[in-house]
């Protein structure tokens, strides 16, 4: 079964639970209604991360969280599509398939077998910045996780016949996405914003390239990137942090650091002007979408691109919902999503599904006025206030679960996203006001620097499930 | 390290009844400061309900389960870890009891509640969800409608009160209706033309016909058009009452506190068509599949998506288990029998699995793939063989014990959050599985031997009538050396 991970669902898992970080929440209609918490609006989350830094440069990250009855266990190597080069796209997540084919302590299945074995789970996923191994396990069943990353971080064993085998079940992975026509138009919206940036590929690779990949390749790609100095581990559930630390010296301490070269990604140059793109494939309903370069968390605009996006899109009502679906309906799915955790700059794009019998041209149309609304005049200050209590309350929400605060560390450190970007996360969405949201609207929402992706239905076909290109799971 | 609160302890076992007086001075997790005098004022008369306490070890916590006078059963789970508090409603009202021919009742029902209430339209309604912070959403399945809210905890009275207003004066207001019939139709005409939605439809329909589970929940777009606002007023008039309906409440509230938000904002719904209640029969489930390979031609396409099976077993079928265990053995996990075979060893597919679709009702148990189309024969030959070898020797006693610890050792992975658990409640009590359930669940699984999950598995598979759905380009894969008739348009 496949596993998908938006990043949409990151982007809310942005967890302030590694502060006592008193939030205040107000709600006009509910002052006095407060049975169920008596404290009243404020929250005060206590739950602290613990980071570790070892000589052979590996990072432990470990949160512990007593009321979760199982444990993740997650290592993070900061290696992604976004350092692969032409003609060996693909590599990252080939390379990760190729981490559950065996070494000699644990040969071909085993990995699942033991896993499994104890009721647990165990995947892993290739983006543009990273590629992921994680186990969720019973919290007494650590050793395992253990056992199995500190050994296939150096012993991978890469079989040629294993490679062939492989290569066969990423290669029915990308037909999949070759068939699905919105996968297509996302695909191509990327590349065609990206002109130079490795963003420009998608995660999985062109098909060619996954074709030529060889097993030399790809374990030259694996001694480049997999090393302790270039990997994190994180671990969120009950757990006590000195005893893992110990238990991490264990069974990493032995491997030694390894030499990481620099990679050389060139910036994507600023866009000066329009771009277009269309895919025309059977389908029943048409789409367009919209993408705007972006920057990200290392941005002071960052904060207030996520307020706007959940004032585009961010509940019933959103600016999108009001507009495109309910008032003026054109659309059955109209959206506008940004990610700030990304290593370079991103995208904000917008997408909208088109009813019956519209076209793209005419959600563009749909989808322009909003822009321009928000472009022109302020947001109403409920919507404001509703849009960011929304923002913190999912992040409230997000700290229950486990694997999704593990996400949330993991990916941090690979983006190199520093600890303050949380510590005043709160406080930054708190005060980001209407002015800043007209300002960056106005920034980035521009033609110049807009890429335009149209899907034409030819005929009838398949149902489009919207995600971004990034990631993939084995 | 900052201090944390300390752990909920479940001290005690399953079924202990006492008095909700008792109960309501005695529980573990008091607050700081009592409920507002304003929230008791509003409370209905008191009534005595018994509450029946039983542990959840997996979460560290237990369920808190009583009856209110009108009927509504009521659950409620302290979870204080975090400041918030998920609530499920479900209510015995799903697909299955659409009228006949009017597939997708249910769930167009559902998909309308927050769009107009006695009290509030749909803007108002908007306004309030979104201004708490939270979520409350609404939708259909097969065995019932669930009405699910997630917000912080001092939002949790807001969308109780909103939810309370939906199940029970829901409006329809007509506008409202047209734009999400409209809305529903457009998906659906989408989804439709989707392999996977394509292939799962035809492929109930094909072996349940008119039965519980033989139309999506969804409805078809052909049999939303047949939809008034009218069938819409009589389905909830005749299923959304509290004596069909469960209440969880789960997270940062004391026993004490969710027995008082559910009288507050449940303990006045009524029945009001209590005499006049439906009596029509239930769907009958008995219907005699024709088997066959049914091809349907996309010719667009490079993977075929393949559906197959066999009418299976309901929840409650005392084989359950042993089916279970069957199943992960052959093909429910990534170790699992088929897996290995056709993905581990001859590479063909990206995924294969088995599935025991086995509800309220009788679903099938199937194997679905996805494969290059040329290769679609070959994997159909390999998955033959498999499940021929499966259904005649009983499998080895290290593969049960694998999976059977697998099971029990994977079980709070079910419920490791607060809203999943509360989800997992509103399935419990559908299928009638009882709050013993957490502490049962691990019994129940020791109990399997290889040779009871082989009669299980014979039960499933043999002198069954089994029915083919490919979805894929029809001259490829009669190329490849498929043969297949076009689907039935209908019944």
């Amino acid at each position: 079964m496949t596993h998908r991970f938006p990043r949409q669902v990151l982007l809310g898992s942005l967890l302030v639970f590694w502060l006592a970080l008193p939030i205040t929440l107000i709600s006009p209609q509910n002052a006095s209604a407060d049975t169920a918490n008596p404290s009243g609006s404020s929250l005060k989350l206590s739950l602290l991360p613990q980071v570790h830094h070892f000589k052979n440069g590996l990072t432990l990250v470990t949160v512990n969280d007593p009321y979760s009855p199982t444990l993740t266990f997650q290592i993070w190597y900061r290696v992604g599509s976004r350092n692969e080069h032409r003609g060996r796209t693909g590599i990252s997540h080939f390379n990760e398939h190729m981490m559950f084919t065996g070494t000699k302590k644990f040969p071909h299945g085993k990995l699942d077998t033991l896993i499994n074995g104890v009721g647990g789970h165990l995947n892993a996923f290739t983006d543009y910045d990273f590629t992921a191994y994680f186990e969720n396990v019973a919290p007494d069943k650590i050793d395992l996780p253990l056992a199995i990353e500190s050994d296939r971080m150096t012993h991978l064993l890469l079989s040629p016949d294993q490679v062939e085998r492989e290569r066969n079940i990423v290669l029915e992975e990308r037909r999949n996405d070759y068939d699905d026509p919105t996968q297509k138009l996302v695909e191509k919206v990327y590349s065609t914003a990206y002109a130079v940036h490795p963003y420009h590929n998608p995660v999985i690779g062109w098909e060619k390239d996954i074709q030529h990949t060889t097993r030399k390749d790809i374990l030259n790609y694996y001694r480049a990137h997999y090393m302790p100095n270039n990997a994190t581990i994180v671990v969120v559930g009950p757990v006590d942090d000195r005893t893992l630390v110990k238990k991490v010296r264990t069974y990493f301490g032995g491997i030694p650091r390894g030499h990481l070269a620099k990679s050389r990604i060139p910036a994507e140059p600023a866009q000066h002007h329009l771009r277009m793109t269309v895919v025309r494939k059977p389908a029943m309903l048409p789409i367009t979408m919209m993408a705007f370069h972006a920057p990200n968390f290392r941005s002071r605009d960052a904060m207030a691109l996520v307020v706007l996006a959940q004032v585009l899109s961010g509940g019933r009502t959103s600016l999108l919902y009001q507009d495109m679906i309910y008032h003026h309906p054109v659309a059955v799915d109209a959206e506008g999503s940004y990610d700030p955790l990304t290593h370079d700059p991103g995208l904000f794009y917008f997408y909208a599904q088109g009813l019956p019998k519209t076209s793209p041209p005419l959600l563009r149309k749909r989808l322009d006025a909003v822009i321009r609304k928000v472009r022109q005049t302020r947001v109403p200050a409920d919507l404001l206030e509703s849009a960011k209590k929304q923002i913190l309350t999912q992040f409230v929400m997000n700290q229950e679960s486990a694997f999704g605060m593990g996400m949330l560390l993991g990916m941090m450190s690979a983006d190199r996203v520093p600890m303050t970007y949380l510590t005043d996360y709160v406080r930054k969405i708190q005060s980001v006001t209407a002015d800043d949201l007209l300002r960056v609207a106005r920034k980035y929402l521009r033609s110049s620097n807009e890429t335009v992706g149209y899907l034409f239905p030819t005929g009838p076909v398949r149902h489009p499930s919207f995600s971004r290109p990034g990631r993939i799971v084995r | 390290m900052a201090p944390l609160k300390s752990l909920p302890i479940a001290r005690t076992r399953a079924g202990v009844l006492f008095s909700s007086l008792i109960f309501l001075s005695a529980c573990a997790h008091a607050p700081a400061s009592a409920p507002s005098a304003g929230t008791e004022n509003k409370k209905p008369a008191q009534v005595a309900e018994s509450v029946s306490q039983y542990p959840v070890p997996a979460m560290h916590t237990s369920i808190y389960a009583t009856t209110l006078a009108n009927g509504l059963t009521v659950y409620v789970v302290p979870r204080p870890d975090l400041p918030l508090i998920s609530f499920r409603i479900g209510i015995r009202a799903g697909s299955a009891e659409d009228p006949a021919g009017k597939g997708g009742t249910a769930a167009l029902a559902a998909s309308l509640l927050g769009k107009g209430t006695r009290n509030h339209d749909a803007p108002a309604i908007f306004r309030i969800v979104d201004g708490t912070g939270g979520s409350l959403e609404a939708s259909a399945g097969r065995d019932f409608t669930t009405v699910s809210g997630d917000s912080l905890s001092t939002e949790t009275p807001t969308l109780l009160s909103l939810a309370s207003e939906m199940v029970s004066s829901p409006t329809f207001p007509p506008q409202e209706f047209d734009r999400e019939k409209t809305s529903s139709m457009a998906s659906l005409i989408d989804a439709e033309s989707h392999p996977g939605p394509k292939g799962t439809n035809l492929f109930y329909r094909l072996l349940f016909g008119h039965g519980p589970y033989g139309h999506p929940p969804s409805g078809t777009s052909g049999s939303l058009k047949g939809i008034s606002r009218g069938d819409l007023s009589d389905f909830v008039a005749a299923h959304y009452r509290p004596d069909r309906s469960l209440l969880v409440l789960a997270g940062d509230l004391t026993p004490k506190e969710g027995l008082s938000l559910a009288r507050q904002y449940f303990g006045q719904w009524t029945s009001p068509e209590l005499a006049a209640r439906s009596s029509a029969p239930p769907r009958a489930s008995a219907f005699s599949p024709k088997p066959g390979v049914f091809l349907v031609d996309k010719p667009e396409l490079r993977q075929s998506t393949v559906f197959y099976g066999t009418p299976g077993i309901a929840r409650q079928d005392p084989s359950f288990y042993n089916a279970l265990v069957f199943n992960m053995v052959l093909g429910a996990t990534n170790t699992s029998t088929l897996n290995r075979v056709i993905r581990q060893k001859m590479g063909l597919v990206y995924y294969i699995h088995t599935g025991l679709d086995a509800e309220r009702h009788p679903g099938p148990f199937l194997v679905n793939f996805q494969t290059h189309a040329p290769n679609t024969k070959k994997v159909l030959t390999a998955m033959d063989k498999v499940l021929a070898e499966a259904a005649n020797s009983p499998p080895s006693p290290e593969k049960v014990k694998a999976v059977k610890d697998q099971l029990v050792g994977g079980f709070p992975f079910l419920m490791n959050t607060t809203s999943k658990l509360a989800s997992l409640l509103l399935v419990v009590w559908s299928d009638n599985l009882g709050l013993t359930y957490f502490t049962d669940y691990p019994d129940q699984v020791s109990r399997v031997t290889p040779e009871s999950a082989l009669a299980a598995g014979q039960h499933l598979l043999r002198d069954k009538p089994f029915v083919t759905v490919i979805v894929g380009p029809r001259k490829t894969l009669e190329k490849a050396g498929i043969k297949g008739q076009s689907p039935p348009a209908s019944f």
